[in-house]
């Protein structure tokens, strides 16, 4: 069976195995893009930051492979880390204020890059947490139930934060169409 | 509209995101490796010394003298206190070990 082809789990088992790295290889490949892309959003589009704390996560993964339970899917493990990572960051430097300043122009995007860049620009507007209930819920496209597995908040709370951030954002949109 | 506006759009695949990341797990892996060889050879450095410090003693002689020095009935109370205490604890053994 070619390696590609193989699950999650398959994959976890045989890096765990294993000495070689190609199948931890593999799942990074096959989770880099999520895990940057969350991390880009959590950092509001600090891309040195988020690149730094997904190869953090990427390596505590490696490290805590063992731990894994196929119980919940890889891809909220490595979320969970990635959140985990973000929280540290945020408790050591707090450099991720709010910025209400700004004015954000939505246009129609003319790339997936602009499309990228407009989306972490309002990730500025939303507090720590709405963006990562946020992030995970529109972009990763989790459920209300694995948002809670992944941050540890209340169910309650999820969607409270999800339905403020959706109303911040949505007065956002209607503003900026105001005003073009 | 907002869930057009959020969703990834790019796909962010690259080499060298992976190839750093594998410089760095091989990076940790000898950092760790070497901390732990060093704290291996102190601990090796300071059983040698213990070794060589019990080995210079005469200990067996030093507790005669110690033996010697001491009250030849205070040691006598205290070894029947010992026994003592041992035989009641094997007597009650059970009901320690039921508490």
């Amino acid at each position: 069976m070619k390696f590609s082809a193989r699950s999650d789990n398959e994959l976890v088992a045989l890096a765990i195995s294993s000495s070689d790295q190609k199948a931890f290889t593999l799942i990074v490949e096959r989770y880099q893009s999520m895990i940057r892309q969350f991390l880009r959003r959590l950092t509001a589009g600090d891309y040195h930051l988020s690149d730094d704390l997904a190869q953090e996560t990427f390596i505590l993964a490696y490290q805590k492979l063992y731990t894994y339970k196929a119980k919940g899917s890889l891809k909220s493990w490595l979320h969970t880390i990635a959140y985990r990572q973000f929280l540290k960051q945020l408790k050591q430097h707090k450099t991720l204020e709010l910025d209400d300043g700004q004015t954000i122009l939505i246009s129609e995007p003319q790339s997936a890059l602009e499309a990228d860049l407009l989306a972490e620009k309002l990730m500025l507007r939303l507090s720590p947490d709405e963006r990562v209930v946020m992030t995970l819920f529109m972009s990763a496209g989790m459920s209300h139930s694995e948002i809670e597995a992944v941050t540890q908040m209340p169910l309650g709370t999820v969607k409270s934060h999800i339905q403020r951030a959706k109303v911040k954002l949505h007065k956002l949109i209607d503003k900026s169409q105001l005003v073009a | 509209m907002l869930e057009r506006l959020l969703e990834y759009h790019q796909n962010l695949i690259s080499d060298e995101f992976i190839q750093a990341l594998l410089t760095r797990i091989q990076k940790r892996y000898q950092t760790r490796v070497l901390v732990l060889g060093i704290f291996s050879l102190l601990g090796l450095a300071a059983a040698l010394i213990a070794v060589n410090g019990l080995l210079e003693l005469n200990w067996y002689r030093s507790f005669e003298q110690y033996l010697t020095d001491m009250n030849l009935t205070m040691v006598a109370s205290i070894v029947a206190a010992i026994g003592f205490i041992g035989f009641v604890v094997w007597i009650f053994n059970e009901e320690i070990q039921a508490f």
